[in-house]
Protein backbone atom coordinates (compact mmCIF):
# COMPACT_ATOMS: atom_id res chain seq x y z
CA UNK A 1 0.00 0.00 0.00
CA UNK A 2 1.60 3.00 -1.01
CA UNK A 3 0.55 6.60 0.53
CA UNK A 4 -1.55 7.43 -2.10
CA UNK A 5 -3.63 4.34 -1.25
CA UNK A 6 -3.61 6.33 2.09
CA UNK A 7 -4.82 9.82 0.97
CA UNK A 8 -7.29 8.73 -1.28
CA UNK A 9 -8.62 6.40 1.72
CA UNK A 10 -9.01 9.69 3.47
CA UNK A 11 -10.91 11.24 0.61
CA UNK A 12 -13.38 8.52 0.09
CA UNK A 13 -14.16 7.95 3.79
CA UNK A 14 -14.37 11.66 4.03
CA UNK A 15 -16.49 11.71 0.82
CA UNK A 16 -18.98 8.97 2.36
CA UNK A 17 -18.86 10.59 5.75
CA UNK A 18 -19.49 13.91 5.09
CA UNK A 19 -22.37 13.20 3.00
CA UNK A 20 -25.91 14.15 4.73
CA UNK A 21 -26.71 10.67 2.46
CA UNK A 22 -24.59 8.58 4.60
CA UNK A 23 -26.49 9.29 7.76
CA UNK A 24 -29.93 9.31 6.36
CA UNK A 25 -29.08 5.01 5.00
CA UNK A 26 -27.72 4.89 8.69
CA UNK A 27 -30.70 6.65 10.27
CA UNK A 28 -33.34 4.26 8.27
CA UNK A 29 -30.80 1.05 8.29
CA UNK A 30 -30.98 1.35 12.66
CA UNK A 31 -34.57 1.99 12.52
CA UNK A 32 -35.50 -0.84 9.90
CA UNK A 33 -33.21 -3.08 11.69
CA UNK A 34 -34.52 -2.47 15.14
CA UNK A 35 -37.93 -2.85 14.15
CA UNK A 36 -37.21 -6.51 12.10
CA UNK A 37 -35.16 -7.91 15.57
CA UNK A 38 -38.25 -6.60 17.92
CA UNK A 39 -40.68 -9.02 15.46
CA UNK A 40 -37.63 -11.70 15.56
CA UNK A 41 -37.80 -11.78 19.22
CA UNK A 42 -41.48 -11.62 19.60
CA UNK A 43 -41.08 -14.90 17.17
CA UNK A 44 -39.01 -16.41 19.75
CA UNK A 45 -41.63 -16.19 22.29
CA UNK A 46 -43.74 -18.63 19.59
CA UNK A 47 -40.51 -21.08 18.74
CA UNK A 48 -38.35 -20.53 21.02
CA UNK A 49 -36.27 -22.82 19.00
CA UNK A 50 -34.11 -20.30 17.47
CA UNK A 51 -32.30 -17.59 18.52
CA UNK A 52 -33.97 -14.07 16.87
CA UNK A 53 -30.62 -13.56 15.25
CA UNK A 54 -30.95 -16.70 13.84
CA UNK A 55 -34.63 -15.88 12.06
CA UNK A 56 -33.17 -12.37 10.93
CA UNK A 57 -30.05 -14.18 9.35
CA UNK A 58 -32.36 -16.57 7.67
CA UNK A 59 -34.56 -14.35 6.45
CA UNK A 60 -35.05 -10.17 6.75
CA UNK A 61 -31.06 -9.94 5.79
CA UNK A 62 -31.16 -10.81 2.50
CA UNK A 63 -33.71 -8.09 1.84
CA UNK A 64 -31.64 -5.41 3.76
CA UNK A 65 -28.75 -6.62 2.08
CA UNK A 66 -29.88 -6.79 -1.53
CA UNK A 67 -31.28 -2.63 -0.94
CA UNK A 68 -27.95 -1.09 1.11
CA UNK A 69 -25.24 -2.61 -1.23
CA UNK A 70 -26.27 -1.02 -4.54
CA UNK A 71 -27.05 2.51 -2.48
CA UNK A 72 -23.55 2.42 -1.16
CA UNK A 73 -21.91 1.26 -3.88
CA UNK A 74 -23.35 2.68 -7.08
CA UNK A 75 -21.70 6.39 -6.68
CA UNK A 76 -18.37 5.36 -6.37
CA UNK A 77 -17.17 5.28 -10.01
CA UNK A 78 -20.62 6.20 -12.08
CA UNK A 79 -20.37 9.68 -9.99
CA UNK A 80 -16.60 10.08 -11.09
CA UNK A 81 -17.44 9.40 -14.39
CA UNK A 82 -20.05 11.49 -14.82
CA UNK A 83 -18.56 14.57 -13.12
CA UNK A 84 -15.22 13.71 -15.15
CA UNK A 85 -13.15 13.99 -11.53
CA UNK A 86 -11.78 10.46 -12.26
CA UNK A 87 -9.33 12.51 -15.17
CA UNK A 88 -8.78 14.75 -11.94
CA UNK A 89 -7.95 11.93 -10.07
CA UNK A 90 -6.12 9.68 -12.20
CA UNK A 91 -3.68 13.07 -13.48
CA UNK A 92 -2.05 12.75 -10.02
CA UNK A 93 0.36 10.63 -9.17
CA UNK A 94 -1.54 7.47 -8.03
CA UNK A 95 -1.59 4.61 -9.46
CA UNK A 96 -5.17 2.37 -10.60
CA UNK A 97 -4.86 0.05 -7.87
CA UNK A 98 -5.07 2.67 -5.35
CA UNK A 99 -8.08 3.92 -6.68
CA UNK A 100 -9.10 0.82 -6.93
CA UNK A 101 -8.76 -0.16 -3.30
CA UNK A 102 -9.15 3.18 -1.73
CA UNK A 103 -12.88 2.94 -2.86
CA UNK A 104 -13.18 -0.87 -1.91
CA UNK A 105 -12.35 0.02 1.65
CA UNK A 106 -13.92 2.72 2.15
CA UNK A 107 -17.33 1.61 1.04
CA UNK A 108 -16.44 -1.81 2.74
CA UNK A 109 -16.17 0.58 6.39
CA UNK A 110 -19.48 1.90 5.69
CA UNK A 111 -20.89 -1.39 4.93
CA UNK A 112 -19.52 -2.62 8.05
CA UNK A 113 -20.61 0.36 10.22
CA UNK A 114 -24.04 -0.27 8.85
CA UNK A 115 -24.22 -3.71 9.93
CA UNK A 116 -22.21 -2.81 13.49
CA UNK A 117 -24.89 -1.66 15.75
CA UNK A 118 -27.30 -5.42 15.15
CA UNK A 119 -23.93 -7.04 16.60
CA UNK A 120 -24.91 -5.50 19.66
CA UNK A 121 -29.16 -6.50 19.59
CA UNK A 122 -28.68 -9.80 20.88
CA UNK A 123 -26.23 -8.53 24.14
CA UNK A 124 -28.44 -6.14 25.00
CA UNK A 125 -31.60 -8.16 24.87
CA UNK A 126 -29.81 -10.77 26.80
CA UNK A 127 -29.28 -8.00 28.84
CA UNK A 128 -32.53 -6.66 28.84
CA UNK A 129 -34.03 -10.77 29.12
CA UNK A 130 -32.01 -11.00 32.99
CA UNK A 131 -29.85 -13.79 30.77
CA UNK A 132 -32.61 -16.38 30.58
CA UNK A 133 -31.37 -17.50 26.80
CA UNK A 134 -28.33 -19.27 25.93
CA UNK A 135 -26.39 -16.34 23.69
CA UNK A 136 -24.98 -18.77 21.26
CA UNK A 137 -22.01 -16.26 20.53
CA UNK A 138 -20.09 -18.82 18.31
CA UNK A 139 -22.91 -18.77 15.67
CA UNK A 140 -23.63 -15.23 16.11
CA UNK A 141 -19.81 -14.67 15.16
CA UNK A 142 -19.97 -17.13 12.45
CA UNK A 143 -22.93 -15.24 10.95
CA UNK A 144 -21.04 -11.89 11.44
CA UNK A 145 -18.01 -13.32 9.57
CA UNK A 146 -20.60 -14.18 6.80
CA UNK A 147 -21.95 -10.60 6.60
CA UNK A 148 -18.16 -9.52 6.40
CA UNK A 149 -16.97 -11.76 3.26
CA UNK A 150 -20.49 -11.95 1.64
CA UNK A 151 -20.41 -7.81 1.67
CA UNK A 152 -16.86 -7.65 0.91
CA UNK A 153 -17.81 -9.57 -2.25
CA UNK A 154 -20.80 -7.32 -2.94
CA UNK A 155 -19.53 -4.27 -2.46
CA UNK A 156 -16.47 -5.27 -5.44
CA UNK A 157 -19.56 -6.49 -7.29
CA UNK A 158 -21.65 -2.88 -6.55
CA UNK A 159 -18.02 -0.86 -7.42
CA UNK A 160 -17.80 -3.33 -10.61
CA UNK A 161 -21.00 -2.32 -12.15
CA UNK A 162 -20.66 0.95 -10.96
CA UNK A 163 -17.41 1.38 -13.14
CA UNK A 164 -19.02 0.26 -16.14
CA UNK A 165 -21.59 3.14 -16.09
CA UNK A 166 -22.21 7.00 -15.61
CA UNK A 167 -25.77 6.60 -14.15
CA UNK A 168 -25.98 5.88 -10.62
CA UNK A 169 -29.33 4.10 -10.83
CA UNK A 170 -28.47 1.82 -13.44
CA UNK A 171 -25.24 1.09 -11.32
CA UNK A 172 -27.63 0.22 -8.50
CA UNK A 173 -30.31 -1.93 -10.62
CA UNK A 174 -27.40 -3.74 -12.56
CA UNK A 175 -25.82 -4.79 -8.35
CA UNK A 176 -29.62 -5.47 -7.45
CA UNK A 177 -30.02 -7.76 -10.49
CA UNK A 178 -27.09 -9.54 -10.04
CA UNK A 179 -27.22 -10.25 -6.41
CA UNK A 180 -30.89 -11.58 -6.93
CA UNK A 181 -29.08 -13.68 -9.67
CA UNK A 182 -26.94 -15.41 -7.42
CA UNK A 183 -29.62 -15.72 -4.25
CA UNK A 184 -32.05 -17.47 -6.48
CA UNK A 185 -29.34 -19.72 -8.04
CA UNK A 186 -29.00 -20.87 -4.15
CA UNK A 187 -32.77 -21.37 -3.77
CA UNK A 188 -32.92 -23.55 -6.87
CA UNK A 189 -30.55 -26.15 -5.24
CA UNK A 190 -33.72 -26.24 -2.64
CA UNK A 191 -36.24 -26.67 -5.18
CA UNK A 192 -34.36 -29.62 -7.09
CA UNK A 193 -32.06 -31.50 -4.54
CA UNK A 194 -31.26 -34.15 -7.00
CA UNK A 195 -29.95 -32.31 -9.63
CA UNK A 196 -26.36 -33.08 -10.96
CA UNK A 197 -25.87 -29.17 -11.01
CA UNK A 198 -26.96 -29.81 -6.89
CA UNK A 199 -23.36 -30.20 -6.19
CA UNK A 200 -22.03 -26.71 -7.71
CA UNK A 201 -25.11 -24.60 -6.88
CA UNK A 202 -25.07 -25.19 -3.48
CA UNK A 203 -20.98 -24.34 -3.68
CA UNK A 204 -21.95 -20.81 -4.73
CA UNK A 205 -25.36 -20.77 -2.47
CA UNK A 206 -25.20 -17.53 -0.36
CA UNK A 207 -28.61 -19.26 1.92
CA UNK A 208 -26.75 -22.48 1.96
CA UNK A 209 -23.86 -20.74 2.97
CA UNK A 210 -25.64 -18.71 5.98
CA UNK A 211 -27.97 -21.39 7.51
CA UNK A 212 -24.29 -23.55 7.83
CA UNK A 213 -23.56 -20.74 9.79
CA UNK A 214 -26.19 -19.53 11.53
CA UNK A 215 -26.43 -23.06 13.22
CA UNK A 216 -22.34 -23.06 13.57
CA UNK A 217 -21.27 -24.91 11.01
CA UNK A 218 -18.19 -23.78 9.55
CA UNK A 219 -17.14 -24.04 6.25
CA UNK A 220 -13.98 -22.75 4.67
CA UNK A 221 -15.53 -22.59 1.13
CA UNK A 222 -17.81 -20.01 1.11
CA UNK A 223 -14.79 -17.75 2.50
CA UNK A 224 -12.50 -19.23 -0.47
CA UNK A 225 -15.40 -18.49 -2.89
CA UNK A 226 -16.27 -15.20 -1.68
CA UNK A 227 -12.78 -13.64 -1.18
CA UNK A 228 -11.61 -14.99 -4.65
CA UNK A 229 -14.81 -13.28 -6.19
CA UNK A 230 -13.92 -10.20 -4.45
CA UNK A 231 -10.25 -10.07 -6.10
CA UNK A 232 -12.02 -11.07 -9.34
CA UNK A 233 -13.93 -8.01 -9.30
CA UNK A 234 -11.83 -5.83 -8.16
CA UNK A 235 -9.46 -6.95 -11.36
CA UNK A 236 -11.98 -6.54 -13.21
CA UNK A 237 -13.02 -2.58 -11.87
CA UNK A 238 -9.23 -1.73 -12.32
CA UNK A 239 -9.80 -3.19 -16.23
CA UNK A 240 -12.81 -1.43 -17.00
CA UNK A 241 -10.59 1.78 -15.74
CA UNK A 242 -7.82 0.75 -17.84
CA UNK A 243 -10.38 0.46 -20.89
CA UNK A 244 -12.37 3.40 -20.39
CA UNK A 245 -9.17 5.47 -20.23
CA UNK A 246 -8.27 4.11 -23.33
CA UNK A 247 -11.33 5.20 -24.99
CA UNK A 248 -11.80 8.62 -22.65
CA UNK B 1 10.62 19.72 -21.53
CA UNK B 2 8.51 18.12 -23.61
CA UNK B 3 9.90 15.82 -26.15
CA UNK B 4 6.61 14.38 -28.65
CA UNK B 5 7.76 11.96 -31.06
CA UNK B 6 5.65 10.45 -33.68
CA UNK B 7 2.32 10.58 -31.57
CA UNK B 8 -0.84 8.66 -32.91
CA UNK B 9 -3.95 8.11 -31.04
CA UNK B 10 -6.63 6.36 -32.67
CA UNK B 11 -10.69 5.78 -31.72
CA UNK B 12 -12.10 2.71 -33.09
CA UNK B 13 -10.35 3.21 -35.95
CA UNK B 14 -10.55 6.92 -36.23
CA UNK B 15 -7.07 8.69 -36.07
CA UNK B 16 -7.69 11.91 -33.66
CA UNK B 17 -3.74 12.26 -33.14
CA UNK B 18 -2.03 11.92 -36.68
CA UNK B 19 2.21 10.93 -35.92
CA UNK B 20 2.76 14.56 -34.75
CA UNK B 21 6.01 15.67 -33.09
CA UNK B 22 6.99 18.84 -31.46
CA UNK B 23 9.65 19.71 -28.31
CA UNK B 24 8.83 22.77 -25.70
CA UNK B 25 12.13 23.78 -24.02
CA UNK B 26 11.95 24.45 -20.26
CA UNK B 27 10.70 27.95 -19.31
CA UNK B 28 8.93 28.62 -22.77
CA UNK B 29 5.32 29.39 -22.85
CA UNK B 30 3.66 27.50 -26.24
CA UNK B 31 0.06 27.96 -27.47
CA UNK B 32 -1.47 24.58 -28.51
CA UNK B 33 -4.27 25.64 -31.01
CA UNK B 34 -6.14 23.96 -33.11
CA UNK B 35 -10.16 24.00 -34.29
CA UNK B 36 -12.41 22.00 -32.11
CA UNK B 37 -11.69 18.09 -32.22
CA UNK B 38 -8.30 19.17 -33.62
CA UNK B 39 -6.81 16.70 -31.19
CA UNK B 40 -5.47 19.15 -28.63
CA UNK B 41 -7.14 17.63 -25.94
CA UNK B 42 -6.00 14.35 -27.05
CA UNK B 43 -2.46 15.27 -26.99
CA UNK B 44 -2.74 16.98 -23.82
CA UNK B 45 -4.15 13.64 -22.13
CA UNK B 46 -1.56 11.73 -23.13
CA UNK B 47 0.95 14.28 -22.15
CA UNK B 48 -0.20 13.56 -18.47
CA UNK B 49 -0.15 9.98 -18.48
CA UNK B 50 -3.88 9.50 -18.33
CA UNK B 51 -4.57 8.71 -22.45
CA UNK B 52 -2.03 5.63 -23.47
CA UNK B 53 -1.33 6.52 -26.84
CA UNK B 54 -1.68 3.90 -29.68
CA UNK B 55 2.07 4.40 -30.61
CA UNK B 56 4.84 6.82 -30.52
CA UNK B 57 6.53 9.14 -27.35
CA UNK B 58 6.61 11.15 -25.05
CA UNK B 59 9.30 12.16 -22.90
CA UNK B 60 8.77 14.99 -19.70
CA UNK B 61 11.90 15.88 -18.49
CA UNK B 62 14.08 13.26 -19.73
CA UNK B 63 11.42 10.59 -18.59
CA UNK B 64 9.39 8.38 -20.60
CA UNK B 65 5.74 8.92 -19.98
CA UNK B 66 4.56 5.45 -20.45
CA UNK B 67 7.45 3.69 -18.31
CA UNK B 68 7.67 6.66 -15.49
CA UNK B 69 4.16 7.32 -15.19
CA UNK B 70 3.91 8.01 -11.59
CA UNK B 71 7.36 10.37 -11.94
CA UNK B 72 6.18 12.03 -14.92
CA UNK B 73 2.81 12.90 -12.92
CA UNK B 74 4.85 14.77 -9.96
CA UNK B 75 6.02 16.78 -12.37
CA UNK B 76 3.17 17.96 -14.09
CA UNK B 77 0.61 19.75 -13.24
CA UNK B 78 -2.77 19.46 -15.41
CA UNK B 79 -6.09 21.68 -15.62
CA UNK B 80 -8.53 19.45 -17.56
CA UNK B 81 -10.99 21.08 -20.01
CA UNK B 82 -14.21 21.70 -17.91
CA UNK B 83 -12.30 21.79 -14.82
CA UNK B 84 -13.72 18.70 -13.08
CA UNK B 85 -13.56 19.65 -9.10
CA UNK B 86 -14.88 17.48 -5.80
CA UNK B 87 -17.56 19.91 -5.33
CA UNK B 88 -18.39 18.42 -1.60
CA UNK B 89 -14.88 19.75 -0.64
CA UNK B 90 -13.75 23.42 0.70
CA UNK B 91 -11.30 25.14 -1.23
CA UNK B 92 -8.55 24.76 1.49
CA UNK B 93 -9.25 21.24 2.11
CA UNK B 94 -9.17 20.15 -1.38
CA UNK B 95 -5.68 21.74 -1.71
CA UNK B 96 -4.35 20.40 1.10
CA UNK B 97 -5.53 17.32 0.36
CA UNK B 98 -4.08 17.62 -3.51
CA UNK B 99 -0.56 18.53 -2.67
CA UNK B 100 -0.74 15.11 -0.43
CA UNK B 101 -1.70 13.17 -3.07
CA UNK B 102 0.90 14.65 -5.33
CA UNK B 103 3.64 13.87 -3.33
CA UNK B 104 4.01 17.12 -1.09
CA UNK B 105 5.94 16.14 2.21
CA UNK B 106 3.21 16.65 5.05
CA UNK B 107 5.60 19.58 6.47
CA UNK B 108 5.53 21.75 3.09
CA UNK B 109 1.74 21.02 2.20
CA UNK B 110 0.86 23.93 4.40
CA UNK B 111 3.09 26.62 2.68
CA UNK B 112 2.04 25.31 -0.73
CA UNK B 113 -1.20 25.83 -0.28
CA UNK B 114 -0.62 28.68 0.91
CA UNK B 115 1.34 29.99 -2.02
CA UNK B 116 -1.01 28.68 -4.47
CA UNK B 117 -4.12 30.21 -2.46
CA UNK B 118 -2.59 33.40 -3.18
CA UNK B 119 -0.82 33.33 -6.12
CA UNK B 120 -4.75 32.81 -7.51
CA UNK B 121 -6.33 34.76 -5.92
CA UNK B 122 -8.11 32.31 -3.78
CA UNK B 123 -7.20 33.76 -0.02
CA UNK B 124 -11.11 35.13 0.39
CA UNK B 125 -12.60 31.48 -0.83
CA UNK B 126 -10.44 28.97 0.97
CA UNK B 127 -13.42 27.96 3.27
CA UNK B 128 -16.12 27.93 0.57
CA UNK B 129 -17.25 24.56 -0.63
CA UNK B 130 -16.05 24.36 -4.25
CA UNK B 131 -19.68 23.65 -5.68
CA UNK B 132 -20.75 26.60 -4.42
CA UNK B 133 -18.31 28.93 -6.14
CA UNK B 134 -19.03 30.70 -9.50
CA UNK B 135 -17.10 29.30 -12.63
CA UNK B 136 -14.20 31.95 -12.73
CA UNK B 137 -13.61 30.88 -9.06
CA UNK B 138 -13.58 27.50 -10.09
CA UNK B 139 -11.34 28.03 -13.03
CA UNK B 140 -9.25 29.22 -10.01
CA UNK B 141 -9.08 26.44 -8.04
CA UNK B 142 -8.55 24.39 -11.13
CA UNK B 143 -5.17 26.16 -11.65
CA UNK B 144 -4.36 26.50 -8.08
CA UNK B 145 -4.42 22.56 -8.03
CA UNK B 146 -2.51 22.43 -11.02
CA UNK B 147 0.57 23.91 -9.56
CA UNK B 148 -0.23 23.35 -5.80
CA UNK B 149 2.98 20.38 -6.22
CA UNK B 150 5.21 23.05 -7.62
CA UNK B 151 5.51 21.02 -10.95
CA UNK B 152 7.88 22.26 -13.93
CA UNK B 153 5.36 21.73 -16.28
CA UNK B 154 1.54 23.41 -16.47
CA UNK B 155 -0.59 22.01 -19.10
CA UNK B 156 -3.89 24.11 -19.19
CA UNK B 157 -6.22 22.38 -21.22
CA UNK B 158 -8.78 25.56 -22.33
CA UNK B 159 -8.47 27.22 -19.44
CA UNK B 160 -10.12 30.50 -20.09
CA UNK B 161 -13.58 28.64 -21.47
CA UNK B 162 -16.51 29.69 -20.04
CA UNK B 163 -15.08 32.65 -18.10
CA UNK B 164 -16.44 36.47 -18.73
CA UNK B 165 -14.01 38.88 -20.16
CA UNK B 166 -13.32 39.76 -16.64
CA UNK B 167 -12.18 36.79 -15.39
CA UNK B 168 -10.92 36.45 -18.80
CA UNK B 169 -8.29 38.77 -18.66
CA UNK B 170 -7.16 37.47 -15.15
CA UNK B 171 -6.97 34.14 -15.93
CA UNK B 172 -4.73 35.07 -18.53
CA UNK B 173 -2.63 37.57 -16.28
CA UNK B 174 -2.10 34.44 -14.40
CA UNK B 175 -0.93 32.30 -16.48
CA UNK B 176 1.76 35.60 -17.56
CA UNK B 177 2.65 35.62 -14.25
CA UNK B 178 3.23 31.93 -13.64
CA UNK B 179 5.23 31.55 -16.78
CA UNK B 180 8.23 33.27 -14.92
CA UNK B 181 8.59 30.08 -13.25
CA UNK B 182 6.71 27.41 -15.08
CA UNK B 183 7.15 26.26 -18.41
CA UNK B 184 3.40 26.29 -19.93
CA UNK B 185 1.61 24.04 -22.63
CA UNK B 186 -2.01 25.89 -23.14
CA UNK B 187 -4.29 24.52 -25.20
CA UNK B 188 -7.12 26.79 -26.80
CA UNK B 189 -8.98 28.30 -29.93
CA UNK B 190 -9.29 31.57 -28.67
CA UNK B 191 -6.50 33.19 -30.91
CA UNK B 192 -5.59 36.72 -29.26
CA UNK B 193 -5.19 34.77 -25.59
CA UNK B 194 -1.68 33.12 -27.33
CA UNK B 195 -1.48 36.44 -28.70
CA UNK B 196 -1.19 37.65 -25.49
CA UNK B 197 0.33 35.35 -23.26
CA UNK B 198 2.75 32.69 -25.36
CA UNK B 199 5.96 33.16 -27.33
CA UNK B 200 5.65 30.77 -29.26
CA UNK B 201 2.58 28.57 -30.96
CA UNK B 202 1.88 25.23 -32.39
CA UNK B 203 -1.61 24.72 -34.65
CA UNK B 204 -2.76 21.65 -35.10
CA UNK B 205 -5.83 20.35 -36.86
CA UNK B 206 -7.13 17.01 -37.84
CA UNK B 207 -4.75 15.51 -35.79
CA UNK B 208 -1.65 16.92 -37.62
CA UNK B 209 0.59 19.50 -36.69
CA UNK B 210 0.20 22.59 -39.46
CA UNK B 211 2.64 24.88 -37.81
CA UNK B 212 5.16 25.45 -35.17
CA UNK B 213 6.86 28.36 -34.43
CA UNK B 214 7.07 31.90 -33.16
CA UNK B 215 3.73 34.25 -33.45
CA UNK B 216 5.98 36.55 -35.78
CA UNK B 217 7.41 34.12 -38.03
CA UNK B 218 4.22 32.25 -38.27
CA UNK B 219 2.89 35.45 -39.24
CA UNK B 220 4.88 36.10 -41.66
CA UNK B 221 5.29 32.58 -43.13
CA UNK B 222 1.62 33.10 -44.05
CA UNK B 223 1.49 36.74 -45.29
CA UNK B 224 3.11 39.90 -44.18
CA UNK B 225 -0.15 41.71 -43.83
CA UNK B 226 -2.41 44.38 -45.42
CA UNK B 227 -1.44 47.64 -46.88
CA UNK B 228 -4.24 50.16 -46.83
CA UNK B 229 -3.46 53.44 -48.73
CA UNK B 230 -5.82 56.01 -49.89
CA UNK B 231 -4.98 58.59 -52.55
CA UNK B 232 -6.32 61.31 -54.84
CA UNK B 233 -5.72 59.44 -58.26
CA UNK B 234 -7.72 57.95 -61.15
CA UNK B 235 -9.01 54.50 -59.98
CA UNK B 236 -8.28 52.68 -62.84
CA UNK B 237 -4.20 53.98 -63.23
CA UNK B 238 -3.47 53.51 -59.76
CA UNK B 239 -4.66 50.16 -59.74
CA UNK B 240 -2.61 48.89 -63.17
CA UNK B 241 0.43 51.17 -61.44
CA UNK B 242 0.01 48.87 -58.38
CA UNK B 243 -0.28 45.72 -59.66
CA UNK B 244 3.28 46.23 -61.52
CA UNK B 245 4.25 46.25 -58.52
CA UNK B 246 5.94 43.06 -56.95
CA UNK B 247 4.58 40.81 -53.86
CA UNK B 248 1.69 42.62 -53.70
CA UNK B 249 -2.18 41.98 -54.94
CA UNK B 250 -5.01 44.05 -54.86
CA UNK B 251 -7.98 42.95 -52.69
CA UNK B 252 -10.76 45.66 -52.67
CA UNK B 253 -10.87 49.45 -54.23
CA UNK B 254 -13.09 51.63 -53.05
CA UNK B 255 -13.81 55.48 -54.40
CA UNK B 256 -15.46 58.44 -53.14
CA UNK B 257 -17.15 61.14 -54.86
CA UNK B 258 -14.13 63.64 -54.43
CA UNK B 259 -11.96 61.62 -56.24
CA UNK B 260 -10.16 59.68 -53.40
CA UNK B 261 -9.45 56.14 -53.97
CA UNK B 262 -8.81 53.47 -51.13
CA UNK B 263 -7.15 50.77 -52.14
CA UNK B 264 -6.38 47.62 -49.72
CA UNK B 265 -3.45 45.26 -51.26
CA UNK B 266 -2.34 42.03 -49.98
CA UNK B 267 1.09 41.48 -49.40
CA UNK B 268 3.17 37.93 -50.38
CA UNK B 269 4.39 35.60 -47.79
CA UNK B 270 7.58 36.95 -46.21
CA UNK B 271 7.91 40.40 -48.48
CA UNK B 272 7.12 43.72 -47.04
CA UNK B 273 6.28 46.23 -50.67
CA UNK B 274 5.78 49.11 -48.52
CA UNK B 275 8.76 50.70 -49.71
CA UNK B 276 8.39 50.18 -53.54
CA UNK B 277 4.42 51.66 -52.66
CA UNK B 278 5.85 54.66 -51.09
CA UNK B 279 8.31 55.17 -54.09
CA UNK B 280 5.46 54.93 -56.82
CA UNK B 281 3.04 56.86 -54.59
CA UNK B 282 6.02 59.65 -54.58
CA UNK B 283 6.93 59.57 -58.33
CA UNK B 284 3.30 59.99 -59.55
CA UNK B 285 2.97 62.81 -57.15
CA UNK B 286 -0.75 61.39 -55.76
CA UNK B 287 -2.12 63.14 -52.94
CA UNK B 288 -1.96 60.25 -49.83
CA UNK B 289 -4.06 60.94 -47.22
CA UNK B 290 -3.40 57.46 -45.87
CA UNK B 291 -1.05 54.76 -45.84
CA UNK B 292 -1.48 52.18 -43.08
CA UNK B 293 0.02 48.63 -42.58
CA UNK B 294 -1.69 45.95 -40.56
CA UNK B 295 0.43 43.02 -39.44
CA UNK B 296 -1.05 39.62 -40.31
CA UNK B 297 -2.66 38.15 -37.22
CA UNK B 298 -2.63 34.86 -35.87
CA UNK B 299 -6.03 34.61 -37.10
CA UNK B 300 -5.09 35.42 -40.36
CA UNK B 301 -2.62 32.51 -39.85
CA UNK B 302 -5.28 29.93 -38.25
CA UNK B 303 -7.96 30.27 -40.34
CA UNK B 304 -5.47 29.69 -43.62
CA UNK B 305 -3.87 26.67 -41.94
CA UNK B 306 -6.86 25.22 -40.30
CA UNK B 307 -9.87 26.25 -43.05
CA UNK B 308 -11.19 22.90 -44.98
Amino acid sequence: MTSAFFIQLRRELGAIFNSPMAYVIFLCYTLIIGYIFYTNIQEMEIAPRFSAFQIFFSSWFWICMFVVVPLITMRTYSDEYKTGTIELLLTAPVGDWDVVMSKFFATFVFYITLWAPTATYMFVFQWVSGGQLSLKVPELMLCYLLVCILGSFFVSFGMFTSSLTKNQALSAFLTFCGMLTLFFIGLMSLRMPDSKFTPFIEYISCIQHMSNFIFGIFDSRPLVFYLSGTALFLALTQRVMAVKKLKS
Amino acid sequence: MIKVTALHKKYSGVEAVAGISFEVEKGEIVGFLGPNGAGKSSTMRMLTGYLPPTSGEIEIAGLDVLNHSIEVRKKVGYMAENVPLYTDMYVGQFLRYRAALKGVKSKNVRGRVEDSLEKCGLVEVRKKLVGNLSRGFRQRVGLADALVHNPDLLILDEPTAGLDPNQIRSVRELIKDLGKEHTILLSTHILPEVEMVCDRAIIINRGRIEASDTLENLSRKVQSGSLYIEIKSPAQDALEKLERLKNLSLVKVRTDKDGWVLLECQSKPGSDPREAVDELIKAEKWPLREFRHDKAKLEDVFVELTQE
